[in-house]
């Protein structure tokens, strides 16, 4: 075994794994189809005696004796029938006719000994059954599972209520839908067959997939919400998660507009200052994020909050759980599904920035308003040059912005039989930015299969391929359009001039954007920059998959052993070209065309990612008188290794340039200057551009209940990592649950209530971990290892000798931070089952954060030291009504209650002077930090009857924000800042409402949040590196006494004014019409001449309409990025006015067909 | 049957759990997947030492002291509160105008925060080299020049805490955890006493010159040269003692008398990138441009020097950031003709005087600043060559020059007085202004002595001009007293900077500054 525990060998027994199962599966397929055929020689005597066998029976024994071999029809009726037999010493002739008396079995032998059994009758037949499943009150029921007892045909009703299967005439079917009570209907050779449902409070019985299992939702403590995969299917949402926003209690996701990004998502609050996102497990696998699956072949998503759920996840599970179920085919026949959708989207609420004549207007006033501070203006060239020769008026957001596209097209199979089932999916989708040439593709392929060898044995693989186009994110060139004047033209002019990549006899004509004016000189055209960034490629590849065999035996026992691999290659290509740009305005002189970028270079990066993850996971279960107990024990090991190569070559000085052409975006063209390649992104740091990392685990759960009335779950897991050393006494650590619940309508004092259909309260708590390898938004693979930085290296003269030095020094004893989880909470069902209502308060302390301790001076510490609270209560509530056989209708609502605290923490993190964003104890995480701004000092007079300010160590002028004294020290500075706003909600909401009306259906999703506090970067405390466009509101700004009391004079000299303080804070809470879907359901009469089973049209609209208080393009601002994609916990909430908040209204229109 | 189904299955799952458990200690067994420091062979003490060396250059990795001993800590705190430097090229630079120029200190300033902490992080990486060296007791003569160049960098970076800060936390020995970090500060004189005690070491033990190879690195002059600093701060702000002007004296002479020296000519080609190293070069933070350098990438023997002080304008002129501007008091500073003025400042809308260190180039009409810092004006062509006009930041940084050895060794014997002394005075500050001078005759004409306060004046003159834009005027000022004639809105308190919160915060033994 030593072998396997070397990372080749885990990678070569998980390949090796899979390609048996592959080939297991292919020789039962070969199997299924060749009948084996026999050689039989010679006329043996047979014997046998048996009462009340089955002929089939009877016709094996003989099989068994010697050289006969029989082939018949399993379905013939007679085959089955059981008959007496006592025969000895007789030829196969004299046997089989005493067999068949009684019978209307014949037979005719062939050669070799083979023999046809055949029915003189017809055999009993296979007959189509059609019919219309109807609920209470006569309205349709589609997704009605329909099947045939005994057997694993079946299928499941359509969006009409219509099914049509294949069924033995005396056969039974079993019609079940949740939330229904479940019938069988003997089939009696009819071949119509309508059902209406009753319904039931059985949804309690749903099966619910849990980690390394499933459990029906009755039998568990803890919260675990389900969501349909249909849900985020025909949503406008590359990323499946984006169309959860407000529909799950507990779950917070703040959307991020750059196509094929990752929501912030964060569940039941922040627990951390580093890893908060939760845990994805994609059919057992491990993930960070399933980008990479196509919402299509997602079966069902999991949301676990709490601890009873999340512990069995150990170091992994603090941070909530989405389990991720993708399709596999339901019990039935072939099934054909095609579904497409193709859409636009627009900015619908861009930021209002100044135009070129009041550009102009608050320019001057600044300029008036610097010459009064020190006598000459500091604005380049503004006195000496009037700019008149800029003439544009351009808006340079909308000169940017495009309306955008977005499709999706999917088309799926999938198959089942008595031992196999089938599923295969493809899609591809687009998806553009509002930033012109961001466009993200996807290309997926799902393929998933399990065969069941024998009733005990069972295998199957699923593998998720799929190739990702990334784009870049549009947020430079957006920046850069809000802060460009806009009296630079929009448009390109033409020069003659010389071509950049040519030589002296290439001049030509040339169509040329404009440059800046010198006083913006750190700004550049955003069309410049844009055609800058979009040269290059981004690919990547990744193979998602896993094989498993499941055994069960000894009755109790089930035993599954699943191979995971993740196989991922990025491949970065980045071209910088070359561009000329003209200058409308040198001074002196007539425009003319400069060069905006000089040197050519080529970066490329190549990213390999390969995950391998075994489990091994025993099952038992087992009723004991009123008890029943299911128990599951586990062991579980996870590889990731990641290796990053970056290379970069530039034009040498005096070569030719390297080609603006695909073909040469490579380093080793031939084109570049070898000899510059950059190792600066090699060098090692906190990241190492390639690491492993492993871990090994055991796990263990109990479910409990007695007489279904009583539950208990407990749950325990160890985790080792290869993060800390094995010197590290918390190189392993525990985690561990207990819930408790208790189904309150069992009791027999329950029983002359007519109210609740089901009430039952649980509680649970426990321990769970946080692997937080995400410091101060840096990845480390390696915490226990320090970096070194070789930026030590001394020079003398022109010579260089390398040293290096540590980045941090490691804590003998860190551990992975821990969070104390608990909840309490009520579920039931009333009136009828007609209502559903689920409240929950949660209590969650994470402890030993994980931080670098810094004293002054010296090397900081990575060690454990620090608290976060978060509490709050959920509630979510649904109604689901049929009114007549036409109308019926659903409303469902939940909120969640935000409250974060950081109660304790080594090494606060401060705000700087641009973002308030900071972290102490007792504060809220990340909360905003800044002067309260009580108006502006309209006049001298007013100064001085004001207490004396210092903020940024300048005095103030008129015209400048007044702060407020809050310390009543009778001195405004430092000491004043105050929490001035939260980035986290008091709450959340969000609700649907869902309508159906014969064909017509009309969903309508709603989502908000209350309480939480934006901070506008730009316009307020943004460092202004030269002069940016004003907000258009700068109109309005203080220019004389009584003119404002908000807005503060124009003047970037004025530092009191740039602050982080109240006036950059924005009331955050909105309310948006999240989607709004029309879809129709096309008759059956209609559908079936074309071989259809149902068909469906929709259209969809995305952010319909946004209530909001916020002058941002959209109220949502999710964690900053880390180096590694993820969100930073503590600095969230501000709107930096960049392309990722600029979020879009997407109309789609689709069709759903399925075959 | 039941039992041995039992037992077969049992002993099965036994082996294999049992055998991935006993396989795990490997498995989980990962290190790095590259060089951690362990794994570097850094030649023990001398890889520390040579680590110092690009540590206080270095702005692109922890420790970062780069950042406070060169970078943008370090240019408004040293340079600002002189009346002759200040930043008005960069709009978004306006507070350092105000904090630092105008002497509206403020202790959450960046650049003030950044300035305590990277000295403070210089000092733990020589107090870990000599941690080493008195863990391994060595005394070979290799580790005792390994050991004073610590003491060296050590000395260094407490003159500069000490000058701006006063009273400070004397650390000497390696912290390990925060509590290590918990010091109270010592008064002034315990901090000179421990610099006294690092140069003392520093100067008996550094080689008195070092092989072509190793151009730049510290030899027993820079020791001397610094502790000869120390002499005529410590009692600011009122002029030094006697004995302490006696103290710097005698090391200048020791200086002068080694015959290492000479004043390189002319004056501007001091600043040129060939003559890094010059003859005139006891101290210079080193840099170079690396010939593996794609653009603004490979900064691993950069520092911002360069870059923060260029001409801010654009296209061409798109030199670098524009922090460090000459004021107005300083270009009137000079004597008509004195070449230090076109050496020390470019004019905007000028040429930037090929006679004088120029490259024929003529300044646009810049407003944002109509004077810009010449001495980090490098060849416009090499940057633009390198693909990135503002990364003149391979220039190294003058730290200590000669010229300074002279003029404190002039001022230090006018002070002492004595026939010899006022002689020596003479002709030492006549050294200076004839390199100045050049072959033109015409200017900067012989000061003949006369008495001890008209050559003092000559002195603090003769250090302003020759030491335009170089970070020793706010010093000057404050030791002789003068600050608060000269500068406007200087205060007394304001000789030292407040200390800045995060540290503060980072040490609660630590008291801020009176009148903060």
């Amino acid at each position: 075994m030593k072998k396997y525990l070397t990372y080749e060998s885990i990678g070569f027994h998980a390949v090796k794994k899979a390609l048996f199962f592959m080939k297991l599966t292919l020789v039962f397929l070969m199997a299924g189809i060749f009948q084996v055929s026999a050689k039989v020689k010679g006329q043996t005597l047979l014997s046998l005696k048996a009462n009340h066998i089955e002929i089939s029976k009877a016709l094996r024994t003989i099989e068994s004796q010697g050289e006969y071999r029989f082939l018949y029809n399993n379905n013939l009726k007679s085959i089955s029938a059981k008959v007496d037999i006592d025969v000895s010493s007789e030829n196969i002739k004299d046997v089989l006719d005493k067999l068949f008396i009684g019978t209307d079995l014949t037979y005719k032998m062939l050669d070799n000994n083979l023999i046809v059994v055949l029915s003189s009758t017809l055999a009993l037949q296979d007959i189509k059954v059609t019919g219309k499943i109807t609920g209470p009150n006569g309205e349709p029921l589609s997704g009605v599972s329909v099947s045939v007892k005994g057997t694993s045909a079946g299928t499941t009703s359509d969006n009409n209520g219509n099914y049509t299967l294949t069924a033995p005439e005396k056969g039974t079917l079993v019609i079940s839908s949740i939330g229904y009570q479940s019938q069988e209907i003997p089939i009696d050779s009819r071949s119509v067959i309508n059902v209406k449902m009753t319904a039931s409070s059985k949804s309690m019985d749903e099966v619910i997939v849990i980690g390394y299992g499933t459990a029906s939702k009755r039998d568990l403590t803890g919260s675990i919400v389900k969501v349909d995969g249909k849900q985020v299917a025909d949503k406008p949402n590359s990323n499946p998660i984006a169309s959860l926003q407000g529909q799950v209690a507990g779950l917070s996701v703040v959307n991020n507009a750059t196509p094929g990004s990752t929501p912030d998502v964060r569940i039941r609050g922040t627990i951390s200052i580093g890893s908060i996102h939760p845990l994805y497990v994609v059919d057992g696998n491990f993930q960070d994020n399933i980008s990479f699956l196509n919402p299509n072949d997602i079966e069902s998503l999991e949301i676990l909050k709490d601890p009873s759920s999340l512990a069995i996840f150990g170091v992994k599970g603090a941070a909530g759980v989405i389990v991720v179920t993708t399709k596999s085919a339901k019990a039935g026949q072939v099934s054909v599904n095609f579904n497409t959708y193709y859409g636009v989207k627009n900015l619908v609420d861009p930021i209002q920035m100044a135009n070129g004549p009041q550009f102009r207007s608050i320019l001057t006033q600044e300029g008036q308003n610097r010459f009064f501070d020190n006598g000459y203006t500091t604005i380049n060239n503004f006195v000496a040059n009037d700019m008149a020769n800029w003439t544009g008026n351009t808006n340079w957001i909308n000169a940017i912005t495009q309306t955008a596209h977005t499709s999706l097209t999917n088309i799926s199979v999938s198959a089942s039989s008595d031992k196999n089932k089938f599923y295969m999916g493809a899609g591809y989708n687009t998806d553009e930015g509002l930033v012109q040439g961001v466009k993200y593709s996807r290309i997926s392929l799902s393929i998933q299969d399990q065969y069941s060898i024998n009733k005990a044995v069972k295998v199957g693989f699923v593998i998720n391929g799929s190739q990702e186009n990334l784009p870049w994110d549009g947020n430079g060139p957006m920046n850069n359009a809000m802060q460009v004047a806009p009296i630079i033209p929009g448009g390109t002019k033409s020069f003659y001039s010389r071509n950049p990549y040519g030589g002296l006899t290439d001049s030509a004509n040339y169509n040329l954007y404009s440059t800046v004016p010198t006083i913006q000189n750190t700004l550049a055209n955003p069309f410049l920059q844009m055609y800058a960034n979009s040269r290059q490629t981004d690919i990547r590849n990744r193979i998602v998959g896993n094989a498993f065999i499941e055994v069960n035996f000894l009755k109790n026992f089930n035993f599954r052993a699943t191979g995971y691999m993740d196989l991922g290659y990025e491949a970065q290509n980045l071209y910088t070209p070359l561009q000329n740009q003209y200058n409308p305005d040198p001074f002196p002189g007539a425009p003319v065309v400069i060069p905006y970028q000089t040197i050519t270079s080529v970066t490329q990066n190549n990213i390999n990612i390969q995950k391998y993850q075994t489990d091994f996971i025993l099952n038992y279960k087992k009723q004991i008188g009123s008890s029943n107990l299911t128990v599951t024990g586990g062991f579980t090991t996870t590889y990731i290794g990641n290796f990053f190569l970056h290379g970069q070559i530039q034009q040498a000085p005096g070569a030719d340039p390297i080609p603006n052409d695909k073909r040469f975006w490579y380093i080793s063209t031939g084109f570049g200057n070898a000899a510059a390649t950059s190792a600066s992104s090699l060098s090692p740091s906190y990241n190492t551009p390639q690491w492993e990392n492993t871990t090994v685990s055991g796990l263990l759960r109990a479910l409990y209940n007695y007489k279904n009335k009583y539950y208990l779950n407990a749950s325990l897991r160890r985790d080792v990592t290869s993060s800390w050393l094995p010197s590290d006494p918390n190189q392993g650590q525990n985690f561990w649950a207990l819930g408790g619940a208790w189904e309150i309508t069992r009791e027999s004092f329950m029983d002359n209530q007519k109210f609740f259909n089901f009430l039952k309260l649980k509680a649970s708590t426990g321990v769970l971990g946080n692997a937080n390898t995400y410091l101060n938004g840096t990845f480390f693979p390696y915490p226990a290892y320090p970096g070194i930085s070789p930026n030590s290296s001394a020079v003398f003269g022109t010579h260089t000798i390398n040293a290096y030095s540590a980045n941090y020094t490691a804590a003998p004893n860190a551990q992975w931070e821990t969070v104390n989880s608990s909840e309490i909470g009520i579920e039931f069902v009333a009136l009828q089952n007609r209502l559903h209502f689920e409240t929950d308060w949660y209590n969650k302390v994470t402890n030993n954060l994980l931080i670098q301790l810094q004293t002054s001076g010296n090397l900081p510490q990575l060690t454990n030291n620090g608290n976060i609270k978060n509490d709050g209560f959920e509630f979510s509530a649904g109604w689901t009504q049929a009114i007549n056989k036409d109308w019926s209708f659903s409303v469902n609502g939940n909120l969640t209650t935000f409250h974060n605290i950081v109660q304790s923490i080594g090494t606060p993190l401060l705000a700087d002077p641009q973002v308030p964003s900071q972290t102490i104890a007792g504060y809220p995480i990340g909360y905003f930090v800044g002067y309260k701004v009580i108006g502006v000092y309209q006049s001298y007079a007013d100064i001085l009857s004001s207490p004396p300010s210092s903020v940024n160590g300048q005095p103030v002028a008129p015209g400048d924000l007044k702060y407020a004294d809050l310390n009543h020290d009778g001195k405004v500075n430092g000491s004043d800042v105050t929490q001035i706003g939260n980035p986290t909600p008091k709450f959340g909401y969000g609700g649907s409402v869902n309508v159906i009306w014969k064909q017509i259906e009309l969903g309508i999703e709603v989502n908000g949040v209350y309480g939480n506090q934006i901070y506008r970067e730009w316009g307020t405390s943004l460092q202004q590196n030269s002069l940016y466009n004003y907000p258009s509101y700068d109109i309005n700004a203080w220019h004389g006494a009584g003119t404002s009391n908000w807005i503060p004079i124009v003047d970037a000299q004025h530092l009191n004014n740039r602050a982080p303080s109240s006036y950059g804070i924005e009331d955050g809470s909105y309310f948006r019409i999240r989607n709004l879907q029309l879809g129709y359901n096309f008759t059956t009469d209609l559908l079936s001449k074309a071989n259809i089973k149902s068909a469906k049209i929709f259209i969809n609209v995305q952010n319909l309409v946004t209530w909001k208080n916020n002058l941002g393009f959209s109220p949502e601002y999710g964690g900053f990025q880390n180096e590694a994609g993820g969100a930073s916990a503590t600095s969230f909430g501000v709107d930096i006015g960049d392309a990722s908040g600029a979020l879009p209204r997407i109309i789609t229109g689709g069709i759903n067909v399925t075959f | 049957m039941q039992k041995t189904k039992l037992i077969t299955w049992g002993a099965l799952l036994s082996i294999s759990v049992f055998a991935l458990i006993t396989g795990c200690t490997k498995f989980l067994d990962r290190k790095p997947l590259q060089a951690t420091l362990s794994d570097l062979n850094q030649g023990g003490l001398e890889g520390q030492a040579i680590g110092l060396y690009g540590t206080i250059r270095n702005s692109q990795s922890s420790p970062y002291c780069g950042d406070g001993m060169v970078g943008i800590g370090y240019i408004p705190m040293q340079g600002f509160r002189s009346g002759d430097q200040t930043v008005n090229a960069d709009p978004g630079a306006a507070g350092y105008v105000t904090a630092y120029s105008d002497f509206q200190y403020s202790k959450d300033d960046w650049a003030n925060g950044v300035y305590w902490d990277r000295h403070y992080a210089m000092i733990q990486a020589a107090n870990i080299l000599l941690q080493t060296a008195d863990s391994l007791k060595l005394s070979d003569p290799a580790s005792l020049i390994n050991i004073a160049e610590a003491d060296w960098f050590r000395a260094y970076s407490y003159f500069d805490l000490v000058k701006n800060y006063g009273e400070v936390p004397i650390i000497t020995k390696r912290i390990y955890t925060n509590a290590d970090g918990q010091v109270a500060k010592s008064p002034v004189p315990a901090v000179y006493a421990q610099i006294d005690k690092d140069l003392t070491f520093a100067e008996a033990n550094l080689p008195s010159s070092q092989p072509s190879t190793q151009v730049g690195r510290l030899v027993q002059n820079a020791a001397r040269t610094l502790h000869a600093k120390t002499y005529l701060m410590r009692d600011a702000p009122s002029p030094t003692t006697q004995a302490n002007y006696q103290s710097c004296l005698t090391l200048c002479l020791d200086i002068i008398n080694s015959n290492q020296y000479a004043l390189f000519s002319p004056y501007w080609a001091i600043w040129k990138t060939a003559n890094e190293n010059c003859s005139e070069s006891i101290f210079e933070v080193q840099c170079q441009q690396n010939a593996n350098t794609a653009a603004g990438s490979n900064t691993t023997y950069w520092s911002w020097w360069g870059t923060e002080q260029g001409v801010r304008g654009s296209g061409d002129w798109n030199l670098g950031w524009g922090w460090n501007n000459p004021t107005a008091n300083l270009v009137n500073a000079y004597e008509p003709g004195d070449p230090r003025r076109a050496a020390t400042i470019l004019f905007s809308d000028s040429s930037d005087d090929p006679a004088n260190g120029g490259y024929g180039r003529t300044l646009p009409p810049l407003t944002n600043s109509l004077y810009w810092n010449k001495k980090c004006y490098a060849d416009p062509k090499e940057q633009i060559a390198a693909g990135d006009p503002t990364g003149a930041a391979f220039e190294n940084t003058r730290v200590l020059r000669y010229a300074d050895v002279i003029l404190m060794a002039a001022e230090c014997a006018n002070e002492i007085g004595g026939a010899a002394n006022d002689t020596a005075a003479e002709a030492w500050v006549e050294m200076i202004r004839a390199r100045a001078r050049g072959t033109n005759s015409a200017v900067l004409p012989y000061i003949q002595y006369k008495n001890q306060a008209q050559f003092r004046a000559v002195i603090k003159q003769e250090r302003r001009v020759e030491f335009g834009m170089e970070m020793e005027r706010f010093y000057d000022l404050v030791r002789w007293g003068d600050a608060q004639g000269t500068l406007t809105g200087y205060l007394p308190k304001n000789e030292y900077y407040p200390i800045p919160t995060p540290a503060l915060a980072g040490n609660s033994l630590l008291v801020q500054n009176p009148n903060y």
